[in-house]
């Protein structure tokens, strides 16, 4: 996450006026990070018994090649902070050029490693144009209209998954090209969007910075480990434990859901793509709520409630067998598990002051979280392997990790500060004066 | 926190990931499943008419069932289609839990598993169902004998192998393989331990709360 800042006063949005209509476009653009983070995301998910078999790899090897798949997302990280550096335009759009030709790449892997290669190398600047999409969210809409900007954005994230769902019920997996069809339906709107982005402007923020760079005013740069000064260490190493925690199991289930229904519960291909698109559909639903609930009822208790709800519902999923009891727990496990996207995005920014709320949401979310890309998959595809497997059951593996859930829930009732109503331009670095609950 | 503090933090998580991954390597090692071997030989058959690995599927294949590999692509047992243009034969599968028995001269273990496929015939998908007979050799388990027990919903003349294994988990049976009861126990443990050393570490980094609020 870009990590520019002038001073602790320029959090109130653009110096300027920035038209109605351009924040629109803007949106519109930055929604493809979200909805190609889904899509590319899904396409592993749900077509892996796919991938496995043109490989002809182990479930334990499939789960090993995600670590440095989704490494790829911890380099982001060092890529993003170019922007700073460049400007978020040229970034953004080198990240889709970049995003583009992997993608592409990855059609024409030839074995189990090439395509670790180019996924990492997909995951690299798909990362990085995703938090620089956030980044001139941020910097370019007005405080009281970013929580539903953002929200927007994860909605989209959904979608690409929807999107994958409607293309395996289209049949898409059944032509000749298999599962390399999905990379390449996915370059057909990059490429259209690499040429509408050419209306992207600069952040003002950033020309502000940049102007005043070139005036030879001494500019503030954040530190890289700045968040872990004493004053901020507490709530960084609190909100990432929370994040790394739920997202072990969170990405171990979402990665292997459609296997685990296809090989323990005995579901068509077919199916799974049914249960995705309906299922995913009205989860959604979830992103909405969450972000009223935490408006309403405060960020603590809304957080409370859907990590109960996702930890039971993913477990219903991963351990009945009927149709019926597996579609409503997954539609349940989606609403919550992954519509407490918004509390989670509070959690991550609302407890920091302006100057390094963006370099600690990317340590939150680039070292922290990206431990669940990482080891979740991993985890599951190691010891939940049929054969040589220390549990050898996809199903069993699942619910074990959700027991890595669970303390996240002390950890929120304990230690965490309740923020509802609190502007963001109020949070500063200084006393501590917020109660602990 | 200086860049030494921090490499130090860095390396002393790589040495905890590292010893993790030692931890599941051993956990994970001398397990052997037959529902597993059944099921890479049932994926690697499948593939073995996909455009593109059939020379690598064939050879897995034929590691797990030397012998009866070579029959059942020559079209032995209805089990792979003549037209799959190119895809895999099965379009998805299913292995059930296998049942363990000595062999009648008790020198290795046998075992038999259900299975089910939806193979390629054509534009159709034919469900099939069968069972196969495992033994425990020196290399692992090796695919002996099969039987395919219904077409499509009718039966087919087969006696099945005895000891008749269980009905698939998607009809009601037991899944192939599940966590022991000691495994159940060691994750709430390990769960309540990662309670324990979370909220050692958010004491560790502060004692008060960093928020503050301007007035």
């Amino acid at each position: 996450m870009a990590d520019l800042a002038v001073d602790a006063t320029t959090d109130s949005g653009p110096q300027g006026p920035v038209d109605e209509s351009y924040l629109k476009l803007l949106l519109v653009l930055l929604v493809s990070a979200a909805f190609f983070e889904g899509y590319d995301g899904s396409i592993l998910a749900l077509l892996l018994p796919d991938i496995q078999s043109t490989f002809r790899v182990s479930e334990a090897v499939l789960g090993i090649t995600r670590i440095p798949i989704e490494l790829g997302l911890f380099v982001a990280f060092f890529v993003t902070r170019l922007s700073d550096r460049l400007g978020r335009r040229p970034v953004l759009l080198w990240s889709v050029v970049g995003y583009t030709l992997f993608t592409a790449a990855t059609a024409f892997s030839w074995d189990i490693w090439s395509f670790a290669f180019f996924q990492f190398g997909s995951r690299v600047f798909l990362g990085a144009e995703y938090a620089i999409g956030v980044t001139m969210i941020v910097e370019e809409f007005p405080a009281g209209r970013r929580g539903r900007a953002l929200g927007t954005l994860l909605t989209f994230a959904a979608l690409g998954t929807i999107a994958v769902g409607l293309l395996i019920a289209a049949g898409l997996d059944e032509t000749d090209l298999g599962w390399r069809a999905f990379y390449l339906v996915g370059l057909l709107p990059l490429v259209l969007l690499s040429f509408y982005r050419r209306r992207l402007r600069e952040t003002q923020r950033f020309l502000q910075v940049k102007a005043a760079r070139d005036a030879g005013q001494t500019i503030r740069q954040v530190p890289f480990l700045e968040p872990w000064k004493a004053q901020y260490r507490r709530n960084l190493v609190l909100v990432g434990l929370i994040h790394m925690l739920r997202s072990i199991p969170l990405f171990g289930s979402t990665a292997w859901w459609a296997f685990y229904a296809e090989r323990e519960r005995g579901f068509t291909s077919l199916q799974v793509s049914i249960y995705i698109i309906s299922a995913y559909g009205l989860g959604c639903i979830g992103y909405y709520v969450c972000g009223r609930a935490m408006e309403r009822f405060g960020r603590r208790p809304t957080a409370m409630v859907y990590f109960v709800g996702g930890i039971v519902f993913s477990i219903v999923l991963f351990q009945v067998s009927g149709a019926v009891i597996s579609f409503f727990a997954l539609l349940l496990a989606v609403f919550f598990g992954l519509g407490m996207g918004p509390v989670m995005g509070s959690f991550a920014t609302e407890l920091f002051p302006t100057e390094i709320r963006g370099q600690a949401a990317a340590w939150i979310r680039n070292w922290f979280e990206i431990a669940g890309y990482v080891f979740g998959p991993a985890l599951v595809g190691v010891l939940g392997d049929h054969s040589t497997g220390a549990i050898g059951n996809i199903g069993d593996t699942v619910t074990l990790l959700m027991v890595l859930q669970l303390p996240t829930l002390w950890l929120v009732w304990r230690y965490m500060p309740e923020t509802k109503g609190l502007e963001l331009e109020d949070v500063i670095a200084s006393e501590p004066r917020l109660a602990l609950p | 926190m200086t860049y030494k503090t921090f490499g130090i933090g860095v390396a002393v998580c790589l040495a905890l990931m590292i010893a993790i991954g030692f931890g599941i390597n051993a956990i994970n090692r001398g397990h052997s499943r037959p529902e597993g071997v059944a099921e890479d030989w049932l994926a690697a058959v499948g593939d073995a008419t996909r455009e593109g690995v059939e020379a690598d599927a064939t050879r897995r294949a034929e590691e797990i069932a030397p012998i009866l590999t070579e029959e059942v692509l020559a079209g032995g047992y209805g089990l792979i289609g003549r037209d799959t243009d190119g895809k895999s034969a099965f379009a998805d599968l299913e292995v059930g839990k296998a049942v363990r028995a000595q062999s009648e001269d008790g020198t290795d273990g046998r075992a038999t598993v259900r299975f089910r496929v939806h193979a390629r015939r054509a534009d159709d998908l034919v469900e099939l169902d069968g069972e196969m007979l495992l033994r425990d050799a020196k290399q692992g388990w090796v695919v002996e004998a099969l039987e395919v027990t219904r077409r499509g919903g009718t039966a087919t003349p087969s006696d099945g192998f005895a000891p008749p294994p269980p009905p698939l988990a998607s009809d009601g049976g037991p899944p192939p393989s599940s966590a022991s009861a000691g495994v159940w126990v060691g994750g709430v443990l390990v769960g309540v331990l990662v309670t324990v050393v979370a909220s050692a570490l958010v004491n560790w980094a502060g004692r008060e709360p960093a928020l503050a609020v301007a007035r």
